[in-house]
């Protein structure tokens, strides 16, 4: 089977690190992760799912899911991935590649854009985005930095919000104050928190680190810091979350995320306009909370932004 | 013709329950085979499980 | 209460997670639900809701877990109910596979599912084994502690049903060329085999691939088959299959003396068939089975010997000697004996597999005095304490007394390496061994023992002799010729059968007997 298209990093890390052996670690309806023996989470996706760093898309279907086990061993090399027990084989020598980094050129940082922006994804949020994560913590985010309030009802605290509510809050005020080495004691007890596969916090964390990362590449400030911010984010939360967790972390903290999240982020940084509601709710509607929390992390990202826009 | 007769024509499809090393050899042979997450039923609580057996026989 | 579902290094998709927390939040009666994943947040987060405790402790990362806090057992099994069938539909739409929890699930991604290996604790086995038969799934139980009603009510409704139910306590089978549990990599061909004992199909087998022949199906059917409480059904349904089955053109039984009407019944069927029958009623009576017009056998090998002498259309003599000259085995006694001190006066067996030990004491009979041991030929010869001193012993390492938390001998070889450090001293004048390879077992068990050995020559001031014999096949993991080469390079002298270690011993307790005199 031909693969139909192979996300760039991972070209990148197959050219210098094949051949080796990998074995499958876990495995969804569309989704078959592969872990080597590095640890580095390798993502198959069928065609009903989007680009991601790190990932590889192939027509395959359910009957090859079903007879899939986990642990069946898979042996990579730089043009292909063989299941050997299900005689299965992906080639990529000729799949065309997706870039998984950002292409930022073409973006730009305006301040008054982004705030019509922030408050069309608030909207979303409130009206299209599930209240099982953290997506409550958005009042005392508003309230920390000092957003008008609006007329929405804004979602209760659930199980998960109340017990990370300080924990949050001082979060937030370290980026806001750009006190990113206090980073480092407060992640601990963030990372790795709340429901899902990929616990709320990391999703939460994504988002966030994706939006600064991105204004910094743009604005051509405090790049290096927000690289080592982004860093120590992943760094803090190895073995403290999902192997899954842990894969998407690092490669956000890279400038990587999948082309749904992307689609977004980049409508973000350009005009803004009237697709950045239904480009968020594609967002929000990734997994059960994910996709909230998710988004929830850029809308902290935008406000923490917009806040030291207005203090400059 | 017993099932035993007609198992010795089939090719072996095999569900392992318990040690995981068993699984590892049949996969070694290329045995198609499957390990189950394999534990006890209402946590090995035996007043759960006669309860278990009772809701089950009552649908 | 609290009720905890734990499943290690299982990932559902969040969908999933949430529908489950959701649809356990609505049940009355549920008064506290946390769904999720085992990191360090989360499992806080459940000590503070009340939910904590010893099983939420020990997760990791990579574990899911539930924990609902319910107000009495009714709920608490609905809840149970509830996690089940929303984990199996997921499952069974293909939204989230990882390791099946329930059969149904197994099934719905291997729908052809014909065979299952049943390990887990004995308690938990009668409930499983009576739903895979359910599925008319042919079963391997190898867990033990199951009652003999469960194994009389399981196999009955197999025989039934036509299906195996090998076990409990099975550890050996070979079906269609493939190696089950413990089992080595034995050539296919036209013997048949069913046996009762784990280690003594191991030795026959593996001796019938080394004498060039091969095997059709190799079944077992548990220790206690052919008591009277399960009168043989195992072994008699198994009978009827290899006497149906094309391929199998010589049937081997193997077993423990059986009760006499169980005898009775299984000799009766020889007679029911022309392929030869070869049996091995390990010390048993052999007129009874050379009346109902089978071959007869006076140990493993013989079995192996006599079952491909007739697999080839030949009779064989009882096989009672040595493949090497006489005056081979002569020079290997005296060489071994004459450096020995006077102190060196005992033997000690030191067996990881119990039916070659059994098998060892019966061919050594009393010759010498009586062999002390924990599985005795008579009560007298109960080894008390395991106090080896001044006695010859000959010890099954793989019973309860010797592996009370930790795995079999075969898988973990510690146990004899510890008994031999503390049972071999300047007292001792022969150690005889078995080292079984093949899958199951240890991945170089040769290679501890030989370890072992090592030790030994530097601690005991005395010319020990070792003498071992390898039951296993050169298409073993481990390989029968390096395991033997690596027993060699410590000047072990290996034999090729257990039988044939056993008669050498028996030699040179004799020469050692007249060099006292």
């Amino acid at each position: 089977m031909h693969v139909k298209m192979i996300a760039s990093d991972l070209k990148n890390y197959l050219t210098d690190s094949a051949p080796f052996e990998a074995r499958v670690h876990s495995i969804f309806k569309d989704v078959i992760n592969l872990i080597d023996h590095q640890g580095e989470l390798i993502t198959l996706i069928s065609e009903n799912k989007m680009m991601a760093p790190m990932t590889l898309q192939a027509p395959f279907n359910r009957s090859v899911v079903k007879k899939m086990v986990s642990d069946d061993i898979v042996m990579v090399t730089d043009s292909k991935i063989s299941f050997k027990r299900l005689n299965w084989q992906l080639e990529f020598i000729s799949a065309d590649i997706w870039q998984a980094d950002f292409e930022t050129s073409a973006l730009k940082f305006d301040s008054r854009i982004f705030i019509e922006c922030a408050d069309i994804i608030r909207e979303a949020l409130l009206i299209n985005g599930d209240n099982g994560g953290l997506l409550p913590l958005i009042k005392v985010l508003e309230k920390q930095l000092q957003v008008e309030p609006s007329h929405m009802n804004l979602p209760k605290n659930n199980t998960y919000t109340e017990f990370i509510e300080e924990v949050f809050i001082t979060l937030v005020n370290h980026l806001k104050n750009k006190e990113y080495e206090m980073l480092s004691n407060i992640l601990p007890r963030f990372v790795g928190f709340g429901p899902g596969l990929t616990p709320s916090s990391d999703d939460f964390l994504m988002g966030m680190m994706i939006t600064l990362y991105l204004e910094s590449t743009i604005n051509k400030q405090d790049q290096t810091r927000i690289r080592e911010m982004t860093e120590q984010i992943y760094n803090s939360c190895i073995s403290k979350t999902t192997t899954v967790s842990e894969a998407m972390l690092k490669n956000a903290s890279k400038g990587r995320i999948a082309s749904a999240h992307r689609n977004l982020i980049e409508t973000i940084y350009s005009d803004c306009g009237d697709h950045v509601r239904e480009k968020a709710i594609a967002v929000i509607n990734n997994g059960a909370s994910s996709g909230t929390d998710f988004l929830f992390g850029i809308y902290c990202a935008q406000r923490i932004l917009l806040s030291r826009a207005f203090n400059r | 013709m017993s099932r035993i007769n007609e198992l010795f024509k089939q090719d072996l499809k095999v569900v392992n329950m318990g040690l995981e090393s068993f699984y590892n050899d049949l996969k070694a042979q290329k045995v198609e085979t499957i390990h189950m997450n394999w534990r006890p039923r209402a946590g090995g609580n035996p007043k759960m499980l006669a309860l278990l057996k009772r809701l089950n026989t009552k649908k | 209460m609290v009720l905890y579902d734990i499943r290690k290094n299982a990932y559902y998709d969040s969908v999933t997670l949430m529908l489950i927390s959701k649809e356990i939040k609505q049940i009355e009666g549920v008064t506290e639900v946390l769904v999720g994943m085992g990191t360090e947040l989360n499992k806080e987060l459940s000590s503070n809701l009340g939910l904590g405790g010893e099983a939420i402790d020990g997760l990791s990362p990579n574990d899911f877990f539930i924990a609902a806090e319910v107000s009495d057992e009714q709920v608490m099994a609905e809840v149970v109910e509830t996690v089940a069938r929303l984990l199996t539909q997921k499952k069974a739409s293909g939204d989230s596979v990882y390791r099946p929890v329930t059969l149904s699930a197994a099934k719905g991604m291997i729908p052809e599912l014909n065979l299952a290996v049943v390990s887990i604790a004995g308690q938990y086995a009668e409930d499983e084994v009576d739903r895979l038969l359910e599925e008319n799934i042919h079963v391997m139980l190898f867990s033990d502690n199951v009652s003999v009603e469960a194994e009389k009510k399981l196999k009955q409704k197999a025989v039934d049903r036509g299906l195996l139910m090998m076990g409990p306590d099975c550890g050996t089978a070979i079906i269609n060329g493939i190696a089950l549990a413990f089992a080595n990599v034995v050539k296919r061909g036209p013997i048949g085999v069913i046996g009762a004992s784990g280690t003594g199909t191991q030795e026959v087998t593996s001796l019938i691939d080394r004498l060039g022949s091969g095997v059709s199906q190799v079944i077992g059917t548990g220790g206690r088959d052919l008591k009277s409480d399960i009168g043989g059904l195992m072994m008699l349904q198994s009978f009827d299959a290899l006497i149906a089955d094309p391929e199998t053109k010589v049937i081997v039984l193997i077993s423990k003396p059986p009760a006499p009407e169980v005898a009775e019944k299984i000799l009766k069927k020889v007679s029911e068939t022309s392929k030869p029958v070869v049996v091995d009623f390990i010390g048993g009576d052999l007129e009874m089975i050379r009346k109902a017009g089978a071959i007869a056998c006076i140990s493993l090998e013989d079995t192996a010997y006599k079952a491909v002498a007739a697999a080839n259309g030949k009779s064989a003599d009882d096989f009672a000697g040595f493949e090497m000259s006489d005056s081979e085995v002569s020079k290997i006694v005296s060489q071994a004996i004459s450096p020995l001190k006077p102190s060196q006066k005992f033997l000690r067996g030191l067996y990881t597999g119990g039916t070659l030990a059994d098998e060892a004491m019966k061919l050594l009979g009393n010759q010498f005095g009586g062999i002390y041991s924990n599985i005795p030929l008579s009560p007298e010869y109960e080894l008390e304490n395991l106090n080896v001193t001044g006695k010859h012993t000959c010890l099954d390492l793989g019973e309860d007394q010797f592996t009370v938390g930790r795995p079999h001998p075969m898988i973990d070889p510690s146990t004899r390496t510890e008994r031999m450090l503390k049972d071999i001293d300047e007292s001792t004048a022969i150690v005889l061994m078995d080292v079984v390879i093949g899958y199951g077992s240890h991945e170089n068990p040769a290679g501890e023992v030989a370890d072992s050995v090592r030790k030994l020559k530097a601690k005991v001031g005395a010319p020990v002799v070792y003498v071992a014999s390898i039951t296993g096949t050169s298409g073993d993991p481990q390989g029968f010729e390096s395991s033997k080469e690596q027993l060699e390079a410590e000047g072990v002298i290996v034999m090729p059968s257990n039988a044939q270690a056993v008669r050498l011993v028996g030699k040179m307790m004799h020469a050692l007997a007249q060099k006292e005199a």
